[in-house]
This record gives C-alpha cells, structure tokens and sequence, in this order.
C-alpha cells in the first residue's frame, strides 16, 4: 500500500465527512473546506485531506489575525450561552473573559501570549470584549430559544444537497453530498430570524469591507443552511463585525443579502467544484493554484510549496501538526 | 420571448415627485377613480386627504365612481398601511473619546417599521385579510409608496436599531445613512422587477443637489465653498443623505413631477412628463407634457398600459387645475366643470 493510499485509508477510518467508497473524497462539505478547495486544490489537500496545520513554536509564528478570531469567537460564544441561560450580563462577561484569559496565557512558559501584531494582542482582545458587551449590553438582537430550551449558538447543522431537488448532488458512488457546519448565533429581531457572523478586522468598517461579502462563499452557504435547517423564515445574515486598532475597538452590523437568483448560481457552482472534487480525488493529485499563495497574508504552506517535491513530506512532518477536520461532528 | 407589440404583461413602475404641498397624494384618487385597486404604504400618513377626495360629494370622484359601479369600499379595493412612528424621549448612549456618552435625546422608540413594510410587501394584511404578496398582484393594482422619502428614513431607523443606537444623532462615517441607502436601492431593485407585475408608484420630495463639483453637494455647501459662484443645483428624490438621490431615477422608466405653478387662489397644479424646475422627468411611451393633477396618474397609467379611459372620464373629473392648454389635447376631453366645489383646483387638492 503506498503511502497515499494509507492516507486515504486512515482518512476514511477517522472522518466521518469523508467518503467510505472513494477515497479521499469529501463528502460532507463545510464552508472552509469548501472555502479552502476553492482558494486552493493543493491547500485544501494538505489541510482538510492529510490534516496538516501550522504548529506553534519550532520557529514558526501562529498566524494572530486567525488565533485573535477563534478566542474571539468561543469568548463571544460562552457569554451568549451564559446571557441565554439567565445569567446577568457582569456574570456572563466574566466568564467570557476568563475563558479569554486563560487562552492567551502560554501555560508551557507561564507568560501571556506574545502577539506579533499590535491590533491583535491579548490586551484588544480582552477591551474588545468589555467594550462590545458593553455596547451592546441590551442587545435588540435575541439569541433564538430552540425548542428544547438550548439557546441557538454554535448551532451545528447537516442537511443532504439532494433533499434541495437536485439529484446531481450525490457522489459517484452513491453517498449523498451534505452541506454542513455551525452558525455562530441565530438570532431574532422586529419578529424575524437572523443569522449573526462575527468578523474581526483591523479594517475600516466601511461599504468597502462589507462589500467583499458577496459573493462570498460562507454567507451564501449560511443563507441557504439557515433557509433550509430553519425553513425559509430566515431573513439571512447579518455580519456582527468588530474593528480592532490599537487604542480601540468599533463595532458595525450590517445584513447581508442574497436573492433567490444568487442562491440558485452558487448552487450551480456547487455542482461544478463537486465535480471537480471528484476528478481531484479520482486521480490523486490535488493542483497548485499559485496565484492565491498570497492571499489573506499569505497561505501557511507557502514553506512547503515553495520547496522541492522531494523533501515536502519532511517538511510537513518537521513543522505542522495533523489533526482531523471534520465538519459533521457538532460542536 | 414577448414581441414587439406585445403589451399583454405591461404594468407601470413610476416615480412620482414634488415638493411638499403640490398633490401628490391626492393625484391618486384618479386612480381608484379609474378602477385600480390601490394598496398604499402611507409614511407620510397623507392617505386623510385621498378618503376625502374619494368619498366626500363635493369632489366629482364618489359620483363618478357610483355611475361606474366602482365601491371604493369595497374589501381590497383600497387597502392604507399607516407606518408610524413615534418619538419620544430616550436615553442614548454613544461612544466619544472611548468612553460611552449616555444623554436623553426627543428619538424614535421603536425600528421596526421598515420590517414592517417588508413584511407587507411579503404578504399584505389588512384587518385581518391577507392579500397575497405583492408578486401575486396583477396590472389591475397599484402599489404605493408614499413617501419614499420618508420610508429611507425608517430604512435608517432599522439599522440604527441593529447598532444598538436608535435615535443617535451622530452618524460616525455616513455608516447609518449609507446602510439606509443601501436597503432603499435594494427596495428600488425589487420592485422594479419584471417579477412585481403590479403597477408601482414611488412618490418622493424632491431635494435640489449640485453636482457639479464632482460629488453631489447641498447648494448650502456650495455657497459656503464659493459665496459669489452661481448655482443651478437639480432636483432629485429625496432620499437621506444625497449619495442615492441622483442614482435612484435610474431604476425607473417612467419619472413625473407634481408641480404647482402660481401661488395665488388661481394657482395650478399639473403633472409634468418633461423637465421641470431643473428637474428631470422621463417617459417610456408618447406622453403628454403635463396633465391635470385631477386626472393625470389615470391617463397616464392607462397610456403605460395601452389602454383607453372610459370616454366621460375626462370630462366628469378634470376640475379646474385642468387648466384648459397642452394636458387637454391627448383626448380631447377637459375644460373646467361647472360643477367644481370652490378650492378643488388648487388648496383642497394639496398634499
């Protein structure tokens, strides 16, 4: 067996989002896989299929801007959960900054975490927090309360592609496509269902930065998950964004919209990257696209692409670290 | 495909301005008159004006109806959704020097009425009684927006509501403003739609705007910039801020102004299909120059849509705003009517 074959293997045996039949074939497909597939085949290879990431420390630096968002995110997520189970705001706030705390404290050298860009440190992060709970102490937006009384945050959803009418959307052998993932918080607002997306940036919050909202590929797939996995009321996203500079911190939302005709073309899309997915996958070669190598700051394999075939695999053992991505299990 | 002359599917999308004061609500009893059902959203709360001109025997609409079978009570015949709201005095609190400001302020307790208006748009309830969604509606209805002008304010409303900030005055980069635009361009995109098969009037103000300068500024601004320069601003729709007002008139084939000319008990007010006052006006099929502001909207929704007035339309309800020059010739109908009440040409005809 060699060794991509093991891969394929191993890959199949421990995530569920991936074929059983044919190997190193995605099946249930999320936004950053899918994101990522499309940005780049052999990025997508190297993250989602072997299951590499950047390891911190060894000489290679986290990536701030990516590790600021997730603390970001799962802080803003523990004190919605803790505001939606009746716990007061001050209470909620502190539990959202302790978990903040205790994530930018490097336990291995018992001091904070030394970012390398000055917008995104554990001093914005914390004051961010502060100053957006604050802001928004009486928050008009209302988490959604599911039916069986758990507030809708980090609400995981799966739904088949087919169920949508569309039998193109099954896998040569027969599996069919899911769309799957997490929406950050459902909320409702003047008697409407909306979902929130929270974004941090050190950008101007301005038409300009919500313009690169559409397209784009995660507020299509969460609109059509939120029509779906919550039947057509939902109105559809709106992008709860955060400017984060070094003597403060502003806060815009703004919905995001998408017509029926937008859907239908993304859709369409869909069915052409699955293919090409499929085709990927059939031949075992996964495609550089080196015009997107610079993208967003520059992708993190950029080491391993930049060197020779012959000592990637090296490469990627020396200094990533491997992980499963698997987007069908819920948060 | 629909062919050359095919009109079959022809509805009218209109945008209506003029200035406070010059008929603009009252121009669309003709419309009812006419046989139209009309489903108003009534921003500016003017619709008082239209059940007086509708029902009220000293205005020629109710006999003209009553010969015609035409019930403008009847359900669905007329359908108002008065948005309101109401201001009251609020706390807010805003951000200045990284510190949260909190100050009372006489703001709007409530944004929800631009979902409102959505939500009607989606499906129309009045009473009770829902009328379907406005892309259920055929050519034989008339939505109305009125006043655009004052809906983009309730758009503002909205997202001011969602920032946490209804009734802040600061508006920090335009962001309120421009958020407001941008949901009132997104109406303008849907209703225009060839997939609204209804008949569509936008009526707006009008606010003067120099663009002359690259960038459309208030002619106060450009005073303040060149105090001895002369100025010929434009009008255009009225819509918050100045950034969407001369782009909006693109979405629509057919733009008229309500104007009045004269300001004494002899004044006359008219609908103009062509420039006027600087402002521009445009049509989509031959049109008069101006028509009478009693009958004007009807004549001019049914040249849109190929079709021709009852023949003792004209004659029953043109008043004397009818003035007697250009709007009469299109059918050859018109003339004061003896029978006028005092007032109905010019004052009782204002909104």
């Amino acid at each position: 067996m060699s060794l991509l074959e093991t891969v394929a293997q191993v890959t199949a045996e421990t995530n569920s989002s991936f074929s059983a039949e044919i190997p190193n074939l995605q099946i249930g497909v999320d936004s950053t896989s899918l994101g990522n597939f499309k940005t780049c085949p052999r990025l997508y290879y190297y993250r989602h299929i072997l299951g590499y990431g950047r390891r911190s420390g060894a000489g290679v630096e986290e990536n701030p801007h990516i590790k600021f968002g997730h603390i970001y995110h799962a802080a803003s997520e523990r004190y919605d959960q803790e505001r939606a189970n009746g716990t007061s705001h001050e209470g909620a706030l502190n539990a959202a900054l302790f978990f903040a705390l205790d994530e930018t404290w490097d336990h291995e050298r018992n001091e904070p975490w030394q970012s390398t860009e000055p917008t995104k440190t554990r001093k914005t992060l914390l004051r961010t927090l502060v100053w957006y709970y604050e802001h928004f102490r009486d928050d008009p937006l209302k988490t959604l309360v599911l039916r069986d009384g758990t507030p809708a945050v980090e609400l995981s959803f799966r739904f088949a592609l087919a169920e949508l009418g569309d039998e193109d959307f099954v896998a040569p052998s027969g599996e069919p496509y899911i769309l799957c993932g997490h929406l950050d918080r459902v909320v409702t607002w003047n008697d409407e269902l909306w979902i929130v997306d929270k974004k941090t940036t050190k950008a101007q919050l301005n038409d300009a930065y919500f313009s690169h909202y559409n397209p784009d590929n995660q507020m299509s797939l969460y609109t059509l998950a939120g029509q779906v996995v919550l039947h057509s009321d939902v109105e559809g996203v709106i992008i709860d964004a955060v400017q984060v500079m070094v003597n403060g911190s502003r806060f815009q939302r703004k919905p995001i919209a998408r017509t029926a005709g937008q859907l239908e073309e993304w859709l369409t899309d869909l069915k052409f990257f699955l293919r090409m997915m499929e085709a990927y996958a059939r031949v075992g070669y996964w495609p550089q696209n080196d015009k997107a190598c610079g993208n967003y700051g520059g992708c993190e394999f950029i080491p391993i692409c930049s060197a020779d075939p012959l000592v990637r695999d090296d490469l990627l053992e020396a200094f990533y670290t491997k992980r499963v991505w698997d987007p069908l299990q819920p948060r | 495909m629909p062919g050359l002359y095919s009109t079959e599917t022809e509805s009218a999308k209109i945008l209506l301005l003029g200035d406070s004061g010059q008929g603009k609500t009252g121009a669309k009893a003709a419309l009812v008159a006419a046989g139209y059902k009309l489903r108003m959203i009534d921003t500016d709360r003017g619709f008082k004006i239209l059940r007086s001109l509708l029902t009220d025997p000293h205005y020629p609409y109710a006999a003209y109806m009553k010969k015609h079978g035409i019930d403008p009570g009847e359900p669905g015949r007329i359908s108002y959704i008065p948005i309101d709201v109401p201001m009251e005095i609020t706390q807010v609190t805003t951000r200045r020097e990284n510190k949260n400001v909190t100050y009372d302020i006489l703001a709007p307790t409530s944004a929800a009425a631009w979902s409102k208006v959505l939500g009607h748009l989606r499906e129309w309830k009045d009473d009770g009684v829902s009328y379907g969604s406005i892309t259920d509606w055929g050519n034989d209805v008339v939505l109305d927006f009125d006043t655009l002008s004052t809906l983009a304010e309730l758009a503002k409303y909205w997202n001011q509501g969602l920032n946490n900030r209804l009734g802040a005055l600061e508006d920090d980069h335009g962001r309120d403003t421009g958020a407001g635009q941008e949901l009132v361009k997104r109406l303008a995109i849907k209703i225009t739609s060839p997939l609204v098969k209804c008949n569509v009037i936008a009526t707006t103000h009008i606010t003067r705007i120099d663009l002359e300068r690259g960038a459309p500024l208030s002619p106060e601004q450009v005073l303040r910039q060149s105090p001895t320069k002369i100025i010929e601003p434009r009008g255009f729709p009225t819509i918050i801020g100045r950034a969407l007002s001369p782009i909006l008139p693109k979405y629509w084939n057919d733009s008229f102004i309500v104007h009045r000319r004269g300001s004494s008990a002899t004044a006359e007010r008219r609908i103009y299909t062509r420039p006027i006052d600087n402002t521009d006006a445009k049509n989509s099929v031959w049109l008069e120059e101006s028509y009478p502001l009693s009958t004007g909207l009807a004549e001019i929704l049914y040249a849109l849509q190929y079709k021709t007035l009852p023949e003792d339309f004209l004659s029953s309800l043109r008043g004397k705003d009818n003035g007697g020059d250009s709007g009469s010739s299109a059918t050859g109908a018109g003339g004061p009517n003896p029978n006028r009440p005092s007032g109905f040409g010019s004052g009782g005809f204002a909104r």
